[in-house]
């Protein structure tokens, strides 16, 4: 089975020399979640937005076969739907509506057809009766799930989610979880939460330093890298 | 406004783009009647009220936030008032500024911003000029939480002290300079987020109104009557 995700020596070094990721080896498989465990600034996020070609290091990048480059960076970015940490930083049109309907116009559907994609992906995330709100009147649930709404419009075949959990609350959190399982997509996390990640994952893996240091179950990979807050 | 904006009145229903014509032929008419023709402005005002009727907002929530500009408007009638003695140049001076206001107020009451951004942008405003106008709406909100949330953790912490003007000025300086790099921040994030759906350039709007026959009827009714009214005022 062909992988959706293939890297092969992935490096990137930010402008001012720091090496922020150093020789990264990584498959996604259909229907997998992977999460991504580490510090902060071991090179998670880094290494999320390379999948989306928001960065470009050296290394060989695949997505479902198609090399992660200028000309094919269209295809690439409706393949890959990436929900940022910070959902204020994503909704950025002036209603709900508009803003999970953006994806799709840019990818060239009608307006009727991208209403429609955008009402679905509400409708799979459980927003009804918010399309006409202001994203900035919305809880931090809701704008998290009106965040996954807007890629999910683009009917991508993979999800890249950078710390989701992050100013949610219990419900919100089970929530989330509820909807990530319902999604077949296969999903890339970063995430600190041992429990969403237990909740999710089939697969985890460890960064450090801008390298891979584990892939493995994620009870695993938690107990080999003392990976609890309590330990 | 936001709320008001996605409103179902007959002014709600018109199309962006003659809102904006007959916005335009107002300012035009307003801004060049003499001091001397009160009774125009009057006429101007008149109209104006007649739209806010019709346009079903409420009006005194319209009033206040037109009021927002009356200490310029003000001003500018004082300054007139001084530099001419004549009170009828200071009162035109004033209404002039105030029916400006309302009249733009009620365009934007009435219109959706993507809508209106969009109609401007078929006049040939700028579209990065329109962005720009777009993304500030968005996030001032954004931006203004940031600063009321660092306005109480440095109240949270200055021990009930009394606060000294220099000391004030310090917070001040020290808040804006950080508000700055976290929207300078934001604004990377933003940018990143908006390439990661892999846009074409401008924001396209959902199911943008074709002009109807009953929009260019309005357009040419309303455009006549503030014409006529300007130029009643010449005879």
């Amino acid at each position: 089975m062909q992988p959706l995700i293939d890297i092969h020596g992935l490096t990137y070094n930010y402008e001012d020399g720091t090496q922020a990721l150093s020789g990264i080896d990584f498959q996604l498989m259909p229907a997998e979640t992977v999460v991504l465990f580490g510090a902060n600034g071991s090179g998670k996020t880094t290494f999320l937005l390379h999948l989306n070609g928001l960065l470009q290091g050296s290394g060989a990048i695949s997505i479902c076969g198609l090399e992660v480059s200028a000309t094919n960076m269209t295809q690439i970015r409706s393949l890959v739907g990436m929900v940022f940490q910070d959902s204020d930083e994503q909704l950025f049109m002036p209603t709900v509506l508009e803003d999970v309907a953006f994806g799709p116009l840019h990818q060239g559907l009608s307006e009727t057809d991208a209403e429609l994609a955008a009402l679905n992906a509400l409708r799979s995330v459980g927003i009804n009766g918010l399309e006409h709100k202001a994203p900035y009147h919305l809880s931090a649930g809701e704008k998290k799930r009106v965040a996954i709404a807007g890629v999910l419009a683009m009917q991508p075949d993979i999800l890249v989610l950078d710390e989701p959990t992050t100013f949610l609350d219990p419900p919100g959190q089970r929530g989330l979880i509820q909807i990530l399982r319902s999604l077949p997509q296969a999903k890339v996390i970063a995430t600190h939460d041992i429990c969403f990640a237990q909740a999710l994952a089939t697969r985890a893996v460890f960064f450090e330093k801008g390298k891979i240091e584990g892939v493995g179950g994620v009870n695993q990979i938690i107990e080999q890298f003392s990976w609890r807050p309590s330990d | 406004m936001d709320r008001w904006a996605r409103g179902a009145g007959p002014l709600h229903q018109l199309n962006p783009k003659v809102k904006v014509i007959i916005l335009l032929a107002y300012l035009i008419g307003v801004s060049t009647t003499p001091s001397s023709q009160l009774g125009t402005l009057a006429a101007f005002a008149g109209i104006v009220f007649i739209a806010l009727v019709v346009s079903g907002l409420p009006l005194f929530g319209l009033m206040l936030r037109a009021a927002v500009t009356l200490p310029f408007s003000v001003s500018f009638a004082l300054l007139s008032y001084v530099e001419n003695g004549d009170g009828r140049i200071a009162a035109s001076v004033l209404l002039r500024g105030q029916l400006c206001v309302l009249g733009t107020l009620l365009l934007v009451a009435t219109t959706p911003l993507p809508l209106l951004l969009r109609a401007l942008e078929s006049f040939g405003i700028p579209s990065a000029m329109l962005e720009i106008a777009q993304f500030i709406h968005r996030y001032l909100f954004v931006i203004a939480d940031q600063g009321q949330r660092m306005r109480w953790a440095a109240a949270s912490r200055d021990a009930g002290k009394i606060i000294t003007k220099q000391s004030l000025l310090q917070r001040l300086g020290g808040a804006l300079g950080v508000l700055f790099a976290c929207s300078y921040n934001r604004a990377e994030g933003i940018h990143r987020a908006t390439l990661a759906r892999g846009p074409k350039g401008g924001f396209p709007v959902l199911h943008a109104p074709p002009i109807r026959k009953l929009d260019a009827f309005t357009a040419t009714c309303s455009v006549l009557t503030i014409l006529g009214v300007r130029l009643a005022a010449f005879n």
